[in-house]
């Protein structure tokens, strides 16, 4: 193999892990421009991002006794299954979508700061974490309610939370970048979101497709969800869920750092 | 030892979603604006062409020109933001710029919510906010606005906002573009003071304006810029 194509390689991937460790050491930055963008939102309002909770928990209330009614299944069982599948699934949804659009919706920002692009999807996944933990009150209480109980095991759910943070961080490095050079991406992305809503396992149980395993373990959106529900409701740490997160993160890893390092300078004149 | 040395520096920006921008359009040159370039059937802004010029410590250098000729640009390609198509750019030293006049902030914002912002991108102790706070509230005289959202502001006092926050803190280089033409004539000489103060204790001074005297009182070097290249270097 000719050694610029290897050096090449290894240059785009330094240039990526340079522009993601000053993104990180610059937490004071996107964190506090996560904070302002919820404040934001919910500016004027009496109740503030409390709202996101009661949304969420009217839309669970709504759906919870007619789905378990569709499905046959016990209310208790049923809500906890959509709480947190739902809940996770927003997480996952909203991230990727705001992270395909982080570069164009903080086009002013980025073009008056020298902030290293990872930055913008740092913000995003970190506002969308806020939004979630405002969410997992409706579990917690769910959980105390319906299961009475709370072990070790179901704090595991957070090395689900973790690793699936890195995996959708690590898909995003490439796909906000094409996002932004090619708008019509972004849409394709909402409809595919739309789609996969009703093909993972979130309002129907994995237990309804026992004999066609490989549409359940073979849908990377299930993976992220499973890796932190199964903890949570089962108090049972989903080990091949999470081992799979790690294998798909390890491999893809070094390609979408290379990717992100080749491109991540074109990301300014491709946000007007 | 601060500087900013610039070498063959041209930068274009590729232009989406107009391929059909006919030929004709392409070879008329307009007044203002870079010039555009068709390859193929991509178009190019040509934003800056082959610039060359070395800044150092104690530098005062205006960038003047029309509308679209290049110095937002270049300001950009100093502070890091823009990286040339061609050529090379070497900064020495920590640099603090005003682009825009929010600063890309939403202007739901109050001001004092802003300025609070701002001290934590600087990553500044709770006794640093309290004083660029009261520098702040002190120099822009903006009073009960200061507790009123940003979109309430006119352009003057937006610009007396981000040019108080910009020039609390020493930085070695200064990069401010387009700013004191919206402040009224009493802002302009206060504004005129504070960036002296701030200059003697700053290294390098960047400033863009199409205001000639205000260049010729603060700067010691004037480049003027004409689609994107250098037409003349003058010094005062």
């Amino acid at each position: 193999m000719n050694i610029n194509f290897i050096t090449n390689i290894l240059n785009n991937i330094c240039f990526a892990l340079n522009d993601l460790t000053k993104s990180i050491k610059l937490k004071h930055i996107w964190y506090n421009l996560a904070i302002s963008e919820i404040k934001s939102s919910y500016k004027r309002t009496k109740l503030g991002p409390i709202w996101i909770t009661l949304s969420t928990l009217a839309l669970l209330g709504a759906m919870g006794p007619l789905y378990s009614k569709i499905f046959g299944a016990k209310l208790e069982d049923y809500f906890l299954y959509l709480a947190c599948g739902f809940i996770f699934w927003d997480f996952t949804r909203s991230s990727i979508v705001e992270m395909g659009s982080a570069y164009v919706n903080n086009r002013d920002i980025l073009l008056s700061n020298n902030f290293p692009y990872s930055l913008y999807l740092l913000k995003t996944l970190f506002k969308n974490l806020i939004t979630l933990f405002h969410n997992f009150f409706i579990v917690i209480l769910a959980i105390f309610i319906i299961n009475k109980t709370f072990g070790i095991i179901q704090i595991t759910f957070f090395i689900g939370l973790i690793l699936s943070s890195l995996l959708i961080l690590n898909f995003l490095l490439i796909i906000s970048i094409i996002c932004t050079r090619y708008r019509d991406i972004v849409q394709i992305i909402n409809s595919i979101m739309t789609v996969m809503f009703f093909l993972t396992p979130i309002i129907w149980h994995t237990d309804l497709l026992k004999d066609r395993l490989v549409f359940i373990y073979g849908n990377p959106f299930f993976l992220i969800i499973d890796s932190m529900r199964s903890p949570l409701i089962y108090n049972e740490f989903p080990i091949y869920t999470n081992l799979l997160i790690a294998l798909i993160l390890i491999a893809s890893l070094p390609f979408t750092l290379y990717f992100f390092g080749k491109y991540k300078s074109k990301i300014p004149f491709w946000t007007s | 030892m601060i500087k900013v040395e610039i070498k063959n520096v041209s930068l274009r920006y590729p232009i989406y979603g107009f391929n059909d921008y006919s030929i004709r359009n392409v070879t008329i040159n307009t007044l203002v604006g870079g010039k555009l370039l068709q390859k193929n059937k991509d178009l190019f802004i040509e934003a800056l062409r082959d610039i060359n010029f070395v800044a150092i410590d104690g530098d005062r250098i205006g960038l003047y020109g029309h509308n679209g000729s290049g110095k937002t640009t270049l300001l950009r390609v100093i502070i890091g933001i823009l990286k040339p198509t061609d050529g090379k750019i070497v900064t020495d030293g920590k640099i603090s710029s005003m682009l825009s006049l929010n600063m890309g902030i939403d202007l739901s914002f109050t001001a004092r919510e802003l300025i609070k912002l701002k001290s934590k991108f600087m990553n500044l102790s709770l006794e640093k906010e309290k004083r660029l706070m009261d520098d702040v509230i002190e120099f822009t005289e903006l009073n009960q606005y200061i507790d009123l959202p940003l979109y309430t502001f006119s352009t003057g006092m937006m610009m007396r906002l981000s040019f108080a926050i910009a020039t609390h803190d020493r930085a070695d280089i200064l990069v401010l573009d387009e700013w004191l033409s919206a402040g009224d004539e009493k802002f302009s000489i206060k504004a005129h003071d504070r960036m002296k103060a701030f200059i003697k204790k700053s290294g390098l001074l960047f400033l863009a304006t199409h205001d000639k005297n205000l260049l010729a009182n603060t700067c010691n070097k004037i480049i003027t810029l004409e689609k994107g290249e250098i037409k003349g270097v003058e010094r005062t």
